[in-house]
């Protein structure tokens, strides 16, 4: 089933990795030079790049400032307790969220099942660090449990020291057989991993509920019924095994989640993991950190994915590991390793060798290429299509490329217009969609809910110049007013009894910060900040996505298989990591450099999607009776394939919507992203975490209410669009 | 055998209610190759699955009342009906990859209808010949399961090797090392009870090799093979009547032949009554004893084979019976007769 074989797919995975460090180190000359001073590396690029390849297979990592340690020294005992609260939350999500979608799926469309997918949309949609502080608020507040750090320093350090020899706390106690130790580490760790367990765990009740469903609607569940077997043997022991081999392929996916979840949670919590020890770096730009760690995390994810493959040969017995690969696949798997291995003996001959092969590659590429052209001179379109969107990734680096984007989309619909009488006909079966999917809407309570947020949160964004009226002195209305008279005087944030600025009572309705910003005013002007980056985000990623996933789904073969390892080498670093590291590696804080960050990150798992829907799309008869019409292939694919991929496009859209708010949210409370004063829900939660000790719940409360609030709307909205425009869900 | 009076089925979709069936009236005897024709759409499947509760969650049973040898099961308890399928009416399906549960062997599937059904001939044989009743492969499990404990196994050898303590990882190394080994180690242990009754079942559909089909998935069989396989399974239990619905359509026409004469060699044998749901009538013919035309949720006629295809009376089944390609003339279509007249 799937041709490729696991081994040297997960080998060119790795190769590329690498890379992706390397590349975001290019992307600015200025910060390159700065960086190639700090590196002590003056040496042209491809020297430098072997080197950084020894480095990496011999462990040495490069030293790290930030712990003034050698990189491969601190990885080494961090990794050990993200490893231990990862495992412990994955396992945890795993054994609760599987039974909760079986559960679900069988009673669907009752109230049991409508409370599953909401408290799953919930998790979804709640961001991590609000939950987390949440939980910390309470239980510094109401409880004696201290939350900070993996284990309490008196006990372990002070009053009875045990032998520390995996560095898997849990496991030392038991192994010291010291029960105080044990409860106390268990204590310690199991507020943080509810907290990441509970993202992962939404993931997969939705994934399991859906797949369910899909299996429950199978031939064999019939046959299994007619065999006389009770509801319960046929669901557990018929659809319950067919159900958990998509899901499982995508278990790696919430590996990655984890680890983009232990960056917050790991910070949140002081706990003395990679995670918190990467944002460290990253705020203090040490270098060598955050190219390791970017590289570890995604060595971790190639890990739990060839781990996920494994598992799911044994479930599927359709599935066998090895399969068939091409010889070109051999080829380039083995010159690797071959050039890793020289690389480990000799730099100079390594260097050779990797420029030689890149020179026959490009040549071989360039012959092919230059041979499908003049074999099918028509084809041409195809390359020119590539260098345009190379063109437009270049534009978004460096920032002119919102004006191409209004200008193509200006292009596109006068090219629409220009056709119209084609395009209406292929739309009317899609009119009539949207006529039973407002049907639907009607009777679909929680698509309501979405809608009625989302409309609400959008006003709010529209109406925020008379909601929250700015100061007529301020000069740029996104930029908060700090209120100094509070911060002079030292006095603590307030809630509704406080008195303004300017003398009036209660001018704060949500309350203030510790600057004396107003959090109400933060909230309704970051709406637009979280409008503007989300749209901006969504549409320019849809964009990307749509051509190079139509284009690679369309022609399949060679041009797909290239898309997809770079695709491939993409989705291997989880994307916070990424995000956080083309930020910390450019050096360049501002909201727009986050958005483009956001945008790189983004592209790759929604081009995967179109060119899956491209590949259905074109097998289907009409796309093969409008090619025997003799329509070019150009035509095909803007007329037919992407009109008819619209509704996934739609659908993932919208939940990204929400999602992009969520990562934008997450980078602001991390402090990254525009400057201190901008309004920008993630960052006024950062600021409300340090007055969470002293019980004042606002600062972080109405900030993290407003993000979640947003994502829950649009993920709502998104998965009513899809229940209605997917026709195996239609009754 | 089976009486089926006055039955109606409805669908709930989002353009309204759809009548599949209208008031289905037929009557199976004992030991009668029973055939149902019909375009698709005309309500054949739908009104087995009424029949047996097989219908999806949108469609259900309206009116009209279902007679098992006399004993009315339309309102049948979930337990009784559950002791009917595959007990007493065995079914077999149209596509038998899709109909066959991928990722279970062909043994364990037929396997768990005999454990439903045939139960104390298990056992009865199991003790007679002094072997194991179910499981002759004692150490294994699921897959899930089986991996489950190898990676708790690896990681608890790892864990014990990280804290220095290698003795402790030595049980765990038995565990791994025993599940690779196991399958040479199991090589005397007889075949159960269990797995001669499925090597019995699959021979009795004239299957080549059953021991080794029995452990195979349904994949790697090829679509004669499979069909043959549902066909053991429906018979399995022992059932005294065999539903099957379109049988042959999803196969080639050399194995179809094959298949109906399987059906025809296996109803003699037994005595069985078959219900043969079909579009073809020249599976009909080849096949059948008495046959009832289905148009629009309705029998619109019912007689012998004979009768039928010599004196059609209804007006459907004439443009029926004349839409059956005749070497040379135009007589593809079937005209739509509108309101069905009568008899």
């Amino acid at each position: 089933m799937l041709g490729v074989t696991v081994i040297t797919f997960y080998l060119s995975y790795g190769m590329g990795d690498p890379l992706a460090p390397y590349v975001t180190e290019r992307t600015t000359p200025e910060q390159y030079e700065m960086l190639a001073e700090k590196h002590g590396l003056n040496e042209p690029i491809h020297i430098q790049y072997v080197t950084y390849l020894r480095g990496v297979i011999t462990f040495d990592w490069g030293y790290s400032e930030v712990v003034n340690e050698e990189v491969s020294e601190a990885l080494r005992y961090r990794f050990a307790a993200t490893l231990e609260l990862s495992i412990l939350a994955f396992i945890v999500a795993v054994a609760t969220a599987i039974p909760l979608g079986i559960f679900s799926s069988i009673r669907q469309n009752r109230w049991e099942d409508h409370g599953i997918r909401l408290f799953a949309l919930f998790g979804s949609a709640i961001p991590i660090f609000w939950f987390a502080l949440f939980l910390q608020y309470f239980f510094t507040l109401y409880t004696d449990w201290q939350i900070s750090l993996r284990y309490d320093p008196i006990l372990w350090e002070i009053t009875d020291p045990i032998e520390i020899k995996t560095n898997f706390l849990l496991i030392d106690s038991i192994a010291a057989g010291s029960w105080p130790h044990f409860i106390d580490a268990l204590k310690h760790m199991i507020l943080p991993a509810t907290v990441l367990a509970y993202g992962s765990m939404a993931t997969i009740i939705r994934l399991m509920r859906g797949n369910m469903l899909d299996v429950l609607g199978q031939d064999y569940i019939r046959t299994a019924k007619s065999k006389g077997l009770s509801e319960n043997q046929v669901t557990y022991k018929h659809g319950a095994p067919n159900a958990m081999i998509p899901t499982v392929t995508l278990l790696g996916m919430g590996f990655a989640g984890l680890i983009n979840g232990s960056v917050l949670t790991e910070t949140i919590f002081t706990w003395p993991g990679l995670g918190a020890w990467a944002i460290t770096a990253m705020r203090s730009l040490d270098v060598s950190a955050i190219l390791a760690y970017t590289l570890f995390s995604a060595f971790l994810y190639i890990i739990a994915n060839l781990i996920v493959d494994i598992l799911y040969a044994f479930l599927d017995p359709r599935v066998e590991l090895g399969g068939h690969s091409s010889i070109a696949e051999i080829l380039v798997v083995s010159l690797s390793i071959l050039m890793l291995i020289i690389t480990l003996i000799n730099i100079d001959a390594a260097v050779w060798f990797g420029f030689l092969i890149l020179v026959s590659l490009s040549g071989l590429t360039i012959y092919s290429i230059s041979k499908r052209m003049l074999d099918n001179p028509e084809d041409a379109w195809v390359i020119f299509l590539f260098a345009g969107t190379m063109f437009v990734v270049w534009s978004i680096l460096s920032g002119f490329f919102m004006t191409i984007i209004y200008c193509t989309l200006a292009v596109y619909i006068g090219y629409l217009i220009y056709y119209l009488e084609d395009v209406k006909e292929s739309l009317g079966p899609k009119l009539d969609e949207f006529k039973r999917a407002s049907y639907q809407i009607k009777k679909n309570p929680l698509t309501i809910l979405g809608l009625i947020l989302v409309v609400s949160l959008l006003s709010i964004a529209l109406f925020a110049p008379w909601l929250a009226p700015p100061a007529e002195t301020q000069r740029d209305p996104m930029r908060m007013e700090e209120h100094f008279e509070y911060n002079f005087n030292h006095q603590p944030p307030c809630y509704f009894s406080c008195t303004a600025e300017s003398g009036e009572e209660d001018g704060y309705i949500l309350g203030s910060t510790d600057r004396g910003y107003d959090i109400y005013y933060g909230i309704v002007w970051g709406s637009r900040t979280s409008l503007d980056v989300a749209v901006k985000v969504v549409f320019t990623g849809t964009f990307i996505a749509a051509v190079i996933g139509a284009v690679s789904g369309y022609y399949g073969g060679r041009i797909d298989d290239i898309v997809m390892r770079i695709t491939d080498v993409f989705i291997a670093i989880p994307g916070l990591v990424l995000a956080l590291a083309i930020i910390a590696v450019t050096g360049d804080n501002s909201i727009e450099m986050l958005m483009y960050a956001l945008i790189i990150v983004w592209w790759p798992g929604f081009t995967r999607v179109i060119r899956a829907e491209a590949l259905r799309i074109r097998k289907l008869p009409y796309i093969e009776a409008a090619k025997a019409a003799g329509a070019s292939d150009f035509r095909i694919i803007f007329q037919h394939v992407l009109p008819n991929c619209i509704t996934s496009i739609i659908v993932i859209a919208t939940m990204d919507m929400g999602g992009i708010v969520l990562s934008l949210a997450a980078l602001g409370f991390l402090g990254f992203g525009g400057g201190p004063d901008l309004a920008e829900w993630g960052k006024l939660v950062s600021f409300g975490q340090d007055d969470i000790l002293t019980g004042e719940w606002w600062g972080f409360f109405f900030p993290g209410l407003a993000i979640a609030l947003w994502a829950l709307g649009f993920y709502l909205l998104g998965d009513g669009v899809r229940d209605i425009l997917d026709p195996k869900q239609r009754n | 055998m089976l009486e089926i009076k006055d039955l109606k089925t409805n669908f709930n979709t989002y353009d309204g209610v759809v009548k599949a069936l209208n008031g289905v009236n037929l009557t199976i005897k004992d030991g009668e190759i029973f055939g149902l024709v019909g375009e698709t759409g005309s309500g054949k499947s739908v009104t087995c699955y009424s029949a047996l509760k097989l219908l999806p969650k949108t469609g259900e049973v309206v009116g009209g009342n279902i007679l098992l040898n006399g004993e009315d099961i339309t309102h049948a308890s979930e337990d009784r009906l559950r002791q009917i399928r595959g007990g007493e009416i065995g079914i077999i399906f149209q596509d038998p990859l899709s109909a066959l549960n991928p990722v279970m062997t062909v043994n364990e599937q037929i396997g768990e209808i005999l454990v439903l059904h045939q139960d104390s001939k298990i056992k009865e044989l199991a003790s007679e010949k002094e072997i194991p009743v179910y499981k002759s492969e004692k150490w294994k499990a699921s897959p899930g399961v089986e991996f489950t404990i190898m990676a708790f196994c690896i990681s608890f050898i790892s864990l014990f090797i990280m804290l220095g303590q290698f003795t402790f990882s030595l049980p765990f190394l038995f565990v791994v090392g025993m599940m690779f080994l196991r399958d040479y180690l199991q090589k005397d242990i007889p075949d159960s009870a269990l797995d001669l009754m499925v090597i019995d079942a699959l021979s009795r559909v004239k299957l080549p090799n059953p021991k080794q089909i029995a452990q195979s998935y349904p994949h790697e069989l090829s679509g004669g093979m499979q069909q043959r396989v549902m066909i053991a399974m429906a018979l399995a239990g022992k059932a005294k009547m065999l539903i099957a619905d379109e049988p042959t359509t999803a196969l080639d026409v050399t194995i179809q032949a094959q298949i109906l004469q399987l059906i025809k060699d296996i109803q003699k044998e037994e005595n069985m009554s078959v219900l043969l749901i079909t579009h073809d009538l020249g599976v009909v013919a080849e096949t059948c004893e008495k046959v009832a035309v289905m148009y629009k949720g309705k029998i619109v006629e019912e007689n012998t084979v004979e009768r039928i295809f010599r004196h059609p009376k209804h007006k459907y089944t004439r443009a029926l019976l004349n839409a059956i390609p005749k070497g040379g003339k135009e007589r593809l279509k079937v005209p739509d007769v509108g309101e069905m007249g009568s008899i």
